[in-house]
């Protein structure tokens, strides 16, 4: 079984590169054998990004029965992401926001919806994170027994990596498009502004045809949190295209999360202005720079029983999946290119690379 | 004359309806609707396992769960065609709802299983009409239940979607084995079609439309990847009514005058039809 050298790095606990290059990472070690960890295997051996059924011994029936690994289920790595972009028109998304902004309830949400019928003009195709997504979702759900929908903490481990999602245009004939939907962990967010190499290891992001920045309504309604809110978003956006990881090549949207605790506010009250102001700020001071803005209001988990929600998720991710800056493709590079993030943007999509 | 074998694999999670199915194909193949069905010209040389819980299945009484590792031979049915004298042995093996959970779940398969693919005619696919296709949402007034005695468990792989599942296990064929040709065909059976003629229910009556309805991801998932699974859909009801029906005037019938079919608009007795279709006799 195999484990890594760096400290921070879960490869060992749950197959996810902390720098993302799965199975090919030069960090890894073999470490004691432990075959009672069977999921841990099992994750260590389907991040490895190969196209190949992997067979091994099923001791846990017989002894005597081969089995074969199927795809995990869950986020991928960067390397599986690679995969993705490589075969087929991808759209990634990147998602930040301060922790508990509700970004993964917004993500989880796209698969409910699924759930209940096409999105848009967008139908379901296939998935490769569909049990990552149940998972997500499952404490939203009558089944589990919860009396309010909740949704766990997003551990930094996914920062690099990405939910995945195949959608079809309803018109048909089109090719499938892949949406690829990188949540970073609200724990990151705040140290991303705070020193440039976190920022920097957001690879993701470099590839993103979108950089959604989430900011929790709820916090904006909170007088001594909406400051900082507003202010880090800000921050966030302008570190980001200070290191040239967003740009032109990338449709910057600004998502006011929670509205149901927003529009609970009295009209008048200063968390309405203070939202206006942040809008009109990131207008001002990003929409030259980027290849788009948009903003939104949404209440993906509304705790107000009256809030409509469908079609305004609708509209955002048919905007996801729709409009990019970085299409049509030019000619995708060779496939022999170094891993890390060159490789990840292997259209030749990192600022100043193109065609 | 000559005479082919068909394999085809027979998927869906527990208690679909596909043992029952099974059985009443045998039935049907044995006691042909019409001059043009398809009907059985000998029996298999080995039958037990049909002939194991057939009594049970014929007097409608609740067929026993499927076992995971059954060992012995496949339930095979030997076939003709009248019209055209074509003969040919139909393999369905009976594999327990719980093989596709454990994939599921396990996000593993059996090599043998990944194997026997390879020689496939078909898939028939099962899925309850009275059962749900999703877990429900705490949305809009459910967003806040009242807290007494309400505690989240935690998140079991097996209390998942159930069309999520299905869409996973046909995403495992699709992506992970090689089929023998493409599109492979594949038949929704949706099974207990019987319980959408209930007073007040308001499902469509047509099976496409109602996998449409009640299972839109499942539904999304095959008219989007049209060249992997050419698809039709089947409303089946192969007991005929709910156990509780079957022990009050139902079972007075014998099984191959209970079962229907329905397809589009159209309704009949003859089961078979998707075994037509899937087999191209
Ligand atoms: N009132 C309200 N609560 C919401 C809404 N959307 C999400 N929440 C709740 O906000 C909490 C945090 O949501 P998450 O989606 O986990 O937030 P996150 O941004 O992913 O947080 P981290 O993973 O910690 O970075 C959860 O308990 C959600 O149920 C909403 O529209 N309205
Ligand atoms: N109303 C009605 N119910 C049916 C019909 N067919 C199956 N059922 C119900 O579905 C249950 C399960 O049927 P089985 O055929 O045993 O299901 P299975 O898919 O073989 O289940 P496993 O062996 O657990 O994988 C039965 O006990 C019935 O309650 C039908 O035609 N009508
Ligand atoms: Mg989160
Ligand atoms: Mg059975």
């Amino acid at each position: 079984m195999k484990g890594c050298k760096l400290a921070l790095c879960g490869f060992g606990i749950d197959g996810k590169c902390i720098e993302g290059r799965g199975s090919a990472c030069p960090n890894l070690i073999n470490t004691l054998e432990d075959t009672s960890d069977e999921v841990t295997d099992r994750a260590a051996l389907a991040s490895n990004g190969d196209d190949v059924t992997e067979i091994v011994a099923d001791n846990a029936n017989t002894g005597l029965s081969e089995t074969e690994v199927l795809h995990h289920g869950t986020a991928l790595e960067i390397i599986d992401a690679r995969e993705v972009t490589s075969r087929s028109r991808a759209i990634l998304v990147s998602i930040a926001g301060m922790v508990e902004s509700g970004k993964t309830s917004l993500l989880a949400r796209f698969h409910q919806q699924f759930q209940m019928g096409s999105v848009g003009d967008y139908e379901f195709a296939g998935s490769l994170s569909l049990m990552r997504f149940e998972e997500l979702n499952w404490r939203a759900t009558v089944e589990s027994g919860a009396h309010a929908p909740s949704m766990e903490h997003t551990s930094r481990r996914y920062d690099n990596s990405c939910l995945h999602v195949a959608v079809s245009h309803k018109d048909g004939n089109q090719p499938h498009i892949d949406l690829l939907l990188n949540d970073i962990s609200g724990d990151t967010y705040p140290d991303a502004i705070s020193a440039l190499t976190v920022c920097e290891n957001l690879m993701c992001t470099r590839r993103a045809d979108h950089l959604a920045v989430v900011v929790d309504g709820g916090a904006m309604v909170d007088r001594t949190r909406r400051h900082d809110h507003a202010s880090k978003a800000l921050n966030f956006v302008n570190r980001l295209l200070q290191t040239g990881q967003i740009g032109p090549q990338t449709i910057l949207h600004l998502i006011i999360t929670k509205e149901d605790e927003l529009k609970a506010a009295p009209r008048d009250s200063a968390c309405h202005q203070a939202v206006h102001h942040l809008e009109e700020s990131f207008e001002r001071d990003f929409s030259h720079r980027v290849g788009g803005l948009h903003k939104w209001r949404v209440a993906a988990r509304p705790m107000d029983g009256t809030l409509p929600t469908v079609d305004i998720i609708t509209r955002l991710f048919s905007t996801f999946v729709s409009t990019t800056q970085r299409y049509p493709m030019p000619t995708p590079l060779p496939s022999s290119t170094v891993y890390g993030e060159r490789d990840f943007s292997r259209y030749g999509l990192i600022h100043g690379d193109s065609e | 004359m000559s005479e082919a074998d068909y394999n085809l694999l027979i998927v869906g999670l527990p208690d679909a309806g596909k043992t029952s199915y099974i059985h009443a194909v045998d039935d049907l193949l044995q006691h042909p609707h019409t001059p043009d069905s398809l009907r059985s010209h000998a029996l298999a040389p080995d039958r037990s396992y049909l002939e194991r819980d057939k009594a049970d299945f014929r007097s409608g009484k609740k067929l026993l769960h499927t076992e995971r590792n059954l060992q012995g031979p496949v339930p095979e049915l030997w076939f003709e065609d009248p019209s055209t004298g074509k003969r040919g042995k139909l393999f369905l093996p009976d594999v327990s709802g719980e093989v596709f959970q454990d994939q599921w779940v396990d996000r593993k398969w059996a090599k043998s299983y990944s194997d026997s693919l390879q020689k496939l005619s078909g898939i028939l696919l099962f899925l309850r009409a009275d059962l749900p296709a999703s877990n429900q949402e705490l949305l809009g007034e459910l967003a806040a239940l009242p807290e007494v005695e309400r505690t989240a468990k935690p998140f079991d792989p097996r209390k998942a979607s159930a069309q999520v599942q299905l869409v996973d296990v046909l995403q495992f064929i699709a992506e992970h084995s090689a089929l023998p040709t493409y599109p492979l065909k594949l038949c929704v059976m949706i099974s207990a079609w019987d319980t959408v003629y209930h007073p007040g229910n308001m499902q469509p009556k047509i099976p496409s439309s109602f996998l449409a309805r009640e299972w839109p991801l499942l539904d999304q998932y095959l008219k989007t990847n049209r060249r992997k699974f050419e698809s039709r859909i089947f409303g089946v009801s192969a007991l005929g009514g709910t156990p509780k029906e079957l022990e009050e005037h139902l079972g007075e019938l014998p099984p191959q005058q209970r079962v229907k079919i329905v397809f589009g608009d159209i309704e009949s007795k003859d089961l078979t039809a998707p075994l037509r279709w899937l087999l191209g006799v």
